[in-house]
């Protein structure tokens, strides 16, 4: 019988055979590639409680590409908050070495593709649904146990912010990340546009020369792919619903959004999801857009997401549960089956920030601890890896 | 909007080098607005409508001149701003993004060449 309570900074989870520590047990079907990405929703439809995550590409995609695509599969299909993976694909050769590295790590698994099945998706969808099945039910009998809060590694998300997010919300975000750093945590931050015109102070906080010299290059980096696309700054970020919400510069957004990384030092900049090398704080070079920037996080192994919205942004992981805050009054009083945690009193004088900081942690402990989002109860979530050149 | 639970301040400058504050609620002209700073409260009347969220200017700008929230810069004048003004993109740029420019002098002097490129339709 599971406890009802846990202590403060402790939380439910399931421990993993990697030594990794879940925070759901999802049943995960996950087609490898576009061509079979139907199937997998045929057969994840059919199977309670599954989650399917369909990547659209596979063959043809090379360098970067590969190594990403490759890496976010992996990352995926071995993510901790999976408790069992069905691997649904088009390509032999890849599926019988995803297998192997899927195997490595304990994870229980059933691998498919359509050359096994004639080349028919009804016969494909017929043993993979009767083989996820029995996953399903094979894990359902694994139970939670209390774990610290140093065996979680959060994702730190903002999207459609507005003033509010940089005044309340991202400073909310920063308490707990500096809580999470300081009880042997991890947590990374991204959305590497959003720190130009604050990256000196990002710097300023980097563990060594070599780290805060990273941090500028992969502003500058970005910032010239902008203008060498011939993109106008002014008028891509802040975006139109940035603006009409108050914020007038990257600089003012950047300066807001940085907020969420708290105070403690950085200890590297990695690549897109990658994952951490160690404890701490990270920041990951990536793009901005919400569903390429948290698949970045999952793959790198988040358990849980925090995600601060000024106006309101109904987007969540399908994998990592998605907590979802604002401080704006308006987002809050109107968006009832959005938002798990409502920052506004703290906007509106009537809740000292330090104090919804412990309710927030409370929350976050409560739905590592199996309570779910509104964005698992509704469906919301959904898992995109980013693309960054041409495929053959 | 209703106002009865909110408390006594009206809009929050962040630290005290701010030139700037952001106002919690809608202020409408000629209203005196309390702008808290850390534990202290000042004033300063609204020459304009100022909408949730949006910055007032605490101090008179010239054209040119850094406005300054957080403590940092988050761009400069674009025309001459009257303390109690409505500070937004009308009025104030950013002194970071530029379309070409500053931008791609600073790239250039970083080495940094051209993204991947992927194919777009050319059309006669």
């Amino acid at each position: 019988m599971q406890p009802a309570k846990t202590k403060t900074s402790e939380f439910l989870g399931y421990r993993r055979p990697d030594g990794r520590v879940g925070i759901r047990n999802h049943v995960l079907v996950l087609s490898t590639g576009g061509l079979t990405a139907p199937t997998a929703r045929r057969i994840g439809a059919a199977i309670a409680g599954a989650v399917t995550v369909a990547l659209p590409y596979g063959v043809g995609l090379i360098g970067r590409d590969q190594d990403v695509h490759g890496a976010a599969m992996l990352g995926l299909a071995t993510h901790p908050n999976v408790g069992a993976v069905l691997l649904i694909g088009d390509n032999p050769t890849r599926m019988a070495e995803l297998e192997r590295e899927v195997a490595a790590v304990g994870k229980p698994h059933a691998a498919f593709t359509l050359d096994d099945c004639g080349h028919d998706a009804l016969t494909l969808t017929d043993r993979g649904l009767r083989a996820g099945a029995r996953l399903a039910r094979d894990i359902s009998g694994q139970r939670r146990e209390p774990l610290p809060l140093s065996s979680l590694t959060i994702g730190l998300e903002c999207g459609r912010s507005d003033p509010s997010s940089g005044l309340v919300a991202n400073p909310l975000l920063g308490r707990i990340c500096d809580q999470l750093v300081d009880a042997g945590g991890t947590a990374i931050i991204g959305e590497t546009m959003e720190w130009l015109g604050a990256e000196h102070l990002l710097a300023r906080r980097a563990r060594s020369p070599k780290v805060a010299e990273a941090v500028i290059a992969a502003v500058m980096a970005r910032e010239a792919a902008a203008v060498a696309a011939g993109i106008d700054l002014t008028g891509n970020n802040p975006n139109p619903t940035n603006v009409a919400a108050g914020l007038s510069s990257i600089e003012e957004k950047s300066l807001g959004n940085i907020a969420k990384s708290g105070q403690r030092p950085i200890e590297g900049v990695i690549g897109y999801g990658e994952a951490p090398p160690g404890k701490g704080l990270w920041v990951m070079d990536a793009p901005a857009y919400a569903p390429e920037s948290v698949t970045g996080f999952v793959t790198a192994g988040a358990q849980l997401i925090l995600f601060t919205t000024g106006v309101g942004n109904s987007y969540v992981s399908a994998i990592a549960p998605t907590l979802k805050l604002s401080a704006n009054p308006v987002a809050c009083a109107g968006l009832g089956q959005q938002l798990d945690f409502d920052a506004s009193a703290v906007f509106e004088g009537r809740l000292q920030i330090a104090v919804a900081a412990e309710r927030l942690l409370e929350v976050l402990l409560g739905i590592a601890s199996g309570q779910s989002t509104w964005g698992e109860v509704l469906k919301e979530g959904d898992e995109v890896v980013s693309r960054f050149g041409a495929a053959l | 909007m209703s106002d009865g639970k909110r408390g006594k301040v009206d809009a929050i400058r962040l630290t005290p080098d701010d030139n700037v504050a952001t106002v919690l609620r809608r202020i409408e002209p000629g209203e005196l607005v309390q702008v808290q700073c850390g534990m202290e409260i000042s004033t300063i009347r609204a020459g304009e409508p100022i909408p949730l969220c949006h910055k007032i200017s605490l101090d008179p700008l010239a054209v040119g001149a850094s406005v300054l929230k957080y403590g940092e810069r988050i761009g400069t004048a674009s025309a001459a701003i009257s303390a109690g003004a409505h500070v937004h993109v009308h009025n104030m740029q950013s002194a970071r993004a530029t379309v070409a420019g500053a931008a791609s002098s600073r790239s250039k002097k970083s080495g940094a060449g051209k993204p991947a490129g992927h194919s777009r339709t050319v059309q006669n």
